[in-house]
């Protein structure tokens, strides 16, 4: 594999600012290096939240552009209706001025060219088309604009007459300058996505159809493309609004909406009766109303366009019907009409979810327990198992697999993942490592927080995985340690400043949290040595045994150096206090535990267990009756296991250590892919 | 050049420059109010020039240097009539580079907004770069306006991303992926 990418070819690649050269290195190593790819993906998500803080100050508004476009064009014509005054004759050069002395004054020019001219007003009497036509131009200014072209609009259609009723929707769409790109997606009011729509750079169309599978696009129903007033013809009734409204997106035919077109389209019919007014709704936002009526087939249609009265921007546009006992009125109200950056984080919006591998594809599910859109064909196992081993590495990395209550599941079509987290902002944290799993189609994320798990709804902690959980942190009563004088007296002896009985308490929840530490690591190593015996990762491809490899790595260095602190912690303590002989810290003879890793991982778990409860036992207390009131017999008895407790402990934790050492030597032969190298190099190379 | 092409060239940048040289521009001072002054007063300096039959290659360079300058003048006006900026490095200097820009506040009584504490870490460079990347630049305008290489653009860049990862603690990801890096890394690359 190459060495790894530098940052700023990372962050210049996700900029698209790279050289050809450059770039083709880095794409390739991106491809073959889980590392990098996650690096990317941090810088990305860092760019995306800068931009989406940007955005959540909209200043300036369109309006007060216009305001300073005004009012500059206002002193421009001013200044070269001066110029003319001052210089009458053709030809003659100017007086050169200098803007040295002017910028030295800095910010009294600003105020000295304030007081220059007082701001005008436009207010020419404009007729219709006049004013039709510069809407036209402004929405064609704002979408040939270079970069991405967005329109949010709201849709409201009611129903008057014969049967009242209110429908809302909401439309977005996005589109690149050159007008090759283009994505829709229309939720309902509720915010559901119902149907969503792709064009790529390389012109391919995808929609979705009905229960939201990616679909290559169909072609529109109508060869032409439907106008608004067609609306009409669906009836508008409550079950074919939503039908009426695909249709007339889908014959767009990949062009954003535009509202002067549609004004056009409408006003240029036989008898159409134009109209221009201003008004002022609100103070200080004028809006130019252009109407236009017409009689269709014994219908009376009204287009109503509205528009900034100073940008010419077009804002809102209904149309509304009358006639044969029905009266119905579809409103659309562009809240966002914009242009964005032409930048890469962006791009994403273009690109549907399917599995090419070639590329990588993102979607974040609009809720975290949506399934995220996937393709409609049935994945094959490989497929699977690879989505898998990435969620798997996706927890892991979050540290989800040390004990909190996610599961993951697996059926013919899809990886499932499934549980309680503490809190919204940690459910956001896996939905979206989630989402950047290779594929992210095959993937489903049901998450729920505490909350919402306790106010209902399935409840999907799995308890088998859970349950090393429970006896974490056990209140101490130091009064319950069997052997307590004992204990005390070892640190007594071990002279220090501090209380005997503060040290203790110190010491046993340490002990408590160290061995509880590595149970966890333990729990990890045994669900992936449960998951992937020797015959699953035979099934593996390169890449998802590599990431398995790390991970069976990462526990078992943890692993190792928890017994290994758990160790020096407690084996002076335990040999003195069970008056066990001191044992040469050589290295314990490891008994063959086991073939493979996943049989050595599984009986390190089952006496990384055993130390665990031992441990618990002797030093967390709980049932132990009080010394001095118990009777003598049982005293002893206690006394003698918990002696034996601690003896068991020590030699369990050196067996531990040895069989650790052979399990990492054991998972890197059977994981490895050192000699595996060339194979990736080759899948790369070659085309996919 | 003549009128016509004049009056277009400023279209044009209503159009399509102006809302990201204000939005910067009031990031810079801190005050969006201030901001439209400074890149209005700007905009007519070179309407003037040109006006005056100057003949300027990059209308857009030219202005966003006489903007960085006003910028200047003002943070340095405000640091000696008794509004403190502490200098970053080196003795106080020639141009706005070397000033603490102040964060941003929509009203004068408000928070600072989060984007402003989010490059609270970066150096004036740093913030420079990347706010000039949210508004969508090209590394190249970037380097031209700040009179800066292409390749420091770069760095710049990704020193001020990763310094807003650490400091943010969402560097999780990352900072995991480096402890596997230095775990295995030896091993493998």
């Amino acid at each position: 594999m190459d060495k790894h990418v530098a940052d700023e070819l990372l962050v210049a690649h996700l900029d698209g600012e790279l050289a050809p050269k450059d770039e083709a290195r880095v794409a390739r190593h991106l491809k073959e290096c889980w590392h990098c790819r996650s690096r990317a993906s941090a810088f990305s998500e860092q760019m995306r939240l800068l931009a989406r803080e940007r955005d959540a100050q909209p200043f300036p508004s369109p309006h007060e552009v216009d305001e300073a476009r005004r009012e500059f064009f206002a002193r421009f014509e001013e200044a070269t209706a001066r110029q003319h005054r001052r210089w009458p004759w053709v030809g003659m050069p100017p007086r050169s001025w200098s803007w040295k002395p002017a910028l030295a004054l800095g910010v009294l020019v600003g105020v000295f060219v304030g007081l220059w001219f007082v701001p005008r007003h436009r207010s020419a009497p404009q007729s219709a088309a006049d004013v039709l036509a510069s809407i036209e131009r402004s929405e064609n200014t704002l979408r040939a604009a270079p970069g991405y072209f967005h329109q949010a609009i709201r849709v409201e259609v009611s129903l008057k007459r014969p049967t009242p009723l209110h429908w809302r929707g909401e439309l977005e769409v996005w589109a690149d300058s050159e007008g090759n790109r283009y994505s829709s997606r229309w939720r309902d009011s509720a915010g559901r996505l119902r149907y969503a729509a792709w064009r790529t750079a390389g012109g391919e169309e995808f929609a979705t159809d009905a229960t939201l599978q990616l679909i290559p696009a169909p072609s529109p129903p109508a060869a032409h493309r439907v106008a608004l007033i067609e609306l009409w013809g669906y009836g508008l009734a409550a079950g074919r609004i939503e039908d009426a409204f695909l249709d007339w997106m889908r014959s767009r035919r990949w062009q954003p909406v535009s509202f002067a077109a549609d004004f056009r389209a409408f006003a240029d019919g036989e008898g159409a009766v134009l109209k221009v007014e201003r008004l002022a709704p609100a103070p200080g936002r004028p809006v130019l109303r252009l109407s236009a009526s017409r009689v269709v087939d014994g219908v009376l249609v009204t287009l109503v366009l509205e528009a900034d009265a100073d940008s010419h921007r077009p804002r809102l546009e209904y149309v509304s019907f009358e006639g044969g006992g029905r009266s119905a009125e579809v409103r659309f109200v562009a809240y966002r009409m914009e242009r964005l950056p032409p930048v890469q984080w962006l791009a994403a919006v273009f690109e549907p979810p399917t599995p090419r591998r070639s590329r990588r594809r993102r979607i974040i599910p609009a809720s975290p327990s949506q399934p995220l859109v996937a393709l409609k064909r049935v994945p094959t196992q490989a497929e699977l198992d690879a989505a898998e081993i990435e969620v798997r590495y996706a927890l892991h990395r979050l540290g989800v697999c040390l004990g909190e209550p996610v599961r993951i599941e697996r059926d013919t079509s899809r990886v499932r993942v499934r549980g309680v987290v503490d809190s919204a902002e940690r459910r956001r944290e896996i939905v979206v490592a989630l989402a950047q799993v290779e594929d992210p189609g095959l993937v489903e994320a049901n998450i729920q927080t505490i909350e919402e798990a306790l106010t209902g709804g399935p409840n999907w902690a799995a308890p088998g995985e859970t349950g090393q959980s429970a006896a974490r942190k056990p209140t101490i009563a130091e009064s319950d340690l069997p052997l307590r004088n004992r204990f005390l007296e070892y640190f007594r002896q071990s002279g220090s400043s501090e209380p005997a009985a503060a040290r203790l308490t110190a010491f046993v929840n340490s002990a408590l949290d160290i061995t509880a530490a590595a149970l966890d690591q333990a729990w990890a190593l045994r669900r992936l040595a449960e998951r992937y015996p020797p015959d699953e990762v035979s099934r593996l491809n390169v890449q998802s045994r590599w990431l398995l490899e790390v991970m069976v790595r990462a526990h078992l260095a943890t692993l190792q150096q928890k017994m290994a602190s758990a160790e020096t912690l407690l084996a002076p303590v335990f040999s003195s206090v069970a008056g066990i002989p001191r044992v040469p810290n050589s290295p314990a003879r490891a008994p063959l535990s086991g073939v493979n890793w996943a049989q050595t991982a599984l009986a390190i778990f089952s006496r990384v267990n055993r130390v665990h409860d031992l441990v618990h036992g002797v030093l967390g207390g709980g049932a132990a009756p009080d010394t001095d009131q118990a009777p003598k017999e049982s005293r002893k008895v206690l006394v003698r296991d918990a002696e034996q407790a601690m003896a068991e402990s020590l030699a369990l934790m050196r067996t531990v250590r040895g069989e650790l050492r052979q399990a990492k030597l054991l998972a890197a032969e059977e994981l490895s892919t050192e000699g595996h190298v060339a194979e990736i190099a080759r899948q790369t190379e070659s085309p996919e | 050049m003549e009128q016509e092409e004049i009056r277009r060239l400023f279209q044009e940048f209503y159009d399509s420059w102006y809302a990201s040289l204000l939005r910067y521009v009031a990031r810079s001072v801190g005050s969006v109010e201030l901001a439209k002054d400074l890149v209005q007063e700007s905009f007519l300096l070179l309407c003037k020039e040109l006006l005056n039959g100057k003949k300027i290659e990059n209308p857009k360079g030219w202005t966003f240097r006489v903007v960085r300058r006003q910028i200047g003048n003002y943070l340095r006006a405000d640091r000696y009539s008794g509004v403190s900026f502490e200098p970053i490095e080196g003795t106080p200097g020639r141009d706005a580079g070397e000033f603490v820009r102040p964060a941003l506040r929509v009203e004068a009584d408000e928070e600072p907004d989060r984007l402003s504490r989010l490059m609270e870490p970066l150096s004036v460079r740093e913030r420079e770069v990347i706010l000039l990347r949210l508004e969508g630049f090209r590394y190249k305008e970037i380097a031209e306006h700040l009179g800066i290489g292409s390749a420091t653009v770069k760095t710049f860049l990704a020193r001020a991303l990763k310094k807003m990862q650490e400091r943010s603690g969402k560097a999780g990801a990352a900072a995991g992926a480096r402890a596997e890096q230095s775990r295995y890394g030896q091993a493998r690359s």
